[in-house]
């Protein structure tokens, strides 16, 4: 055990080290005055072929022009899977996409959640893996990012950018180098990457058995990096050909952490003082630690309930879990992986004990603990606003966010952001609670099954895209409400933060005074904190006593 | 028949958010103490 949480812990300083640096070259990379010697030349390529101008936005245009471009994509994407089985590409000779699952695959991959009703290796062509999927899993997370950079230019006082130049920087600045790298790297750890058919073997007792291949590496790289999270097999990094090593399992997990973790020390770069990010730094890491310390203490102490007739537990709990990673190493990636609204999964969360679950469920109900890619970040200074706002009012002054006065109509933007994702979750919930589509498919009675339908919502409007599993999800009935519950957890709050960005951005800053409420100090760290629990208790706490936390105390 | 109401969703989304930008530019629009 002692060894397993030194891994841990050395995961954990790598992720820890790298943050500051990668955040710095985040911040360079979408400085416009930054014409990058190796990098412009694409760039500049694509803006004449495009015919992208390099001209600023207000918050309107920007919006609407992630709205535009996200919904022509969605349409694109979601032909080519409803004809993929006539479309090259396709040595397997996979069929087309039901209408549903087309429209739900198509909008989870195009809203970074990745949530997935069918099995990558049998229901999807190369050219639909390649073409469709690989390509929305670089601009997905190329639009959120886009999104947190014009957010953050807006505290700041500036423009907020230009929406194509910020997502082509994105891709050709950030993710393509990265992924291009590490996909080699996973490469040379063993994953496959190739377009040969599926591989017909003979077993040792003489039956055939069909192992499914492709081009898995370059998938995997940016399936982490952009905290998309979507398997190109259906048991996603718990496949030996997706995760084949412990050396794979932590390029993983440092993956999934690069970009939330390094979007802090951007933002404080940004806005010209690095204590700002450092503190909501250090507060992220101090909630991520928590849950981590949680999760591990219910998964090694395992299920009571076999504990108490006598079965060996001196592993934890191993249901569902890969032996090649151990309790360790799953509960470490169950963490991350929600914790950055990736959704990549090692273990079958739904097998995770009771409280290993709750965390997994609260780091996505609460989206702040790093969060995923961009749109985490944003979420973040969400709280961080309504953090000031709340001690603005308990000492009677004007709260003051970076020197912009934080005002009633920004509060209103940013408490409707605020009530959407709840909405969302316990809304849809309820719907497939009351309805026979909805409830007939669950495959646990009880609490566990409550947990069940929670989670899957609350993975679609956080665009995280785990599945808690256990669920009959590829109905109609799912497919569709989750894309709806996805689609509108992604750009709603796109929506109203940029809404927010803009309102802000045009304000004059208020000189600093003796009564100024810092944010760049441990109280501050304190107030974000109070702020995250307090509404992310209030609102979801009901409903976890009624699944995992009543699991828990009747096992 | 199903194709068409995909369809349908995936256009009536993004004009619901188009319809939420219009909303939200008329809230920026109000008057401001600090402008």
């Amino acid at each position: 055990m002692l060894v397993s949480l030194l891994s841990i812990a050395i995961t954990l300083l790598i992720a820890l080290l790298i943050a500051k640096p990668v955040g710095i070259y985040l911040a360079n990379s979408f400085n416009y005055s930054n014409k990058n010697k190796l990098f412009y030349p694409f760039e500049k390529l694509i803006y004449s072929i495009s015919g992208i101008k390099n001209k600023n936005q207000s918050w309107k245009v920007y919006a609407s022009s992630v709205i535009v471009i996200n919904a022509i994509m969605i349409l694109l994407v979601y032909l080519i899977f409803r004809f993929q089985g006539s479309l090259p590409l396709n040595p397997s000779k996979i069929a087309n996409m039901d209408p549903s699952l087309a429209f739900n695959t198509a909008v989870s991959f195009m809203t970074n959640t990745n949530l997935q009703h069918y099995s990558g290796e049998s229901g999807l062509s190369y050219l639909s893996q390649m073409i469709g999927i690989l390509f929305m899993m670089f601009v997905a997370p190329a639009t959120a990012l886009a999104v947190a950079i014009a957010f953050i230019r807006g505290l700041s006082g500036k423009s907020l950018g230009n929406f194509f130049v910020d997502m082509v920087r994105g891709i050709v600045r950030v993710l393509l180098p990265i992924a291009f790298v590490t996909g080699l790297i996973f490469v040379a750890l063993g994953v496959p990457q190739t377009l040969d058919p599926t591989v017909t073997a003979t077993t040792v007792e003489g039956g055939k058995q069909n192992i499914a291949v492709g081009p898995v590496g370059s998938f995997l790289s940016i399936k982490e990096l952009g905290n998309n999270g979507g398997g190109f097999f259906g048991v996603n990094s718990a496949h030996p050909f997706e995760n084949p090593n412990a050396m794979s399992n932590l390029m993983q997990i440092l993956l999934m952490l690069l970009l939330p973790m390094a979007l802090p020390f951007t933002y404080g770069k940004m806005v010209g003082n690095q204590k700002q990010g450092r503190i909501l730094f250090v507060s992220m890491t101090m909630m991520f630690i928590l849950f981590l310390g949680i999760s591990l203490s219910a998964e090694y102490q395992g299920n009571q309930a076999i504990n108490a007739l006598g079965v060996q537990h001196d592993q934890g709990s191993m249901e569902g879990k890969e032996v090649r990673f151990g309790v360790a190493q799953s509960s470490l990636y169950s963490v991350v992986t929600t914790a950055s609204e990736t959704g990549a999964v090692n273990t079958m969360h739904d097998t995770l004990t009771p409280l290993g679950g709750l965390v997994t469920l609260s780091n996505m109900m609460l989206n702040t603990v790093y969060g995923g890619v961009g749109a985490g970040f944003v979420n973040v200074l969400m709280y961080a606003i309504i953090g000031v706002f709340l001690s603005g009012l308990m000492v009677g002054r004007t709260p003051e966010f970076l020197g912009k006065k934080i005002e009633g109509k920004e509060m209103k933007l940013i408490a409707a952001t605020l009530l959407i994702h709840p909405l969302l979750i316990l809304g849809a919930s309820a719907v497939a609670f009351f309805t026979p589509l909805g409830h007939e498919v669950i495959s646990n009675s009880g609490f566990h099954g409550i947990s069940q339908v929670i989670y899957e919502y609350t993975s679609s409007a956080a665009n995280n895209g785990s599945g808690f599993e256990g669920l009959g999800d590829a109905t109609n009935f799912w497919n569709i409400s989750t894309g709806i519950v996805m689609y509108l957890g992604r750009f709603f709050s796109i929506v109203t933060m940029l809404a927010v960005a803009g309102s802000l951005g045009v304000k004059r800053t208020v000189p600093e005074t003796i009564g100024t409420f810092r944010t760049d100090n441990g109280l501050f760290a304190g107030v974000f904190i109070g702020a995250v629990f307090i509404v992310g208790a209030l609102t979801f706490f009901p409903v976890l006593v009624l699944g995992p936390i009543a699991e828990h105390l009747t096992l | 028949m199903l194709d068409v109401i995909m369809v349908l969703l995936m256009i009536g989304m993004p004009a619901l958010m188009m319809g939420l930008a219009k909303w939200s530019s008329s809230v920026v629009d109000e008057g401001s103490v600090n402008k």
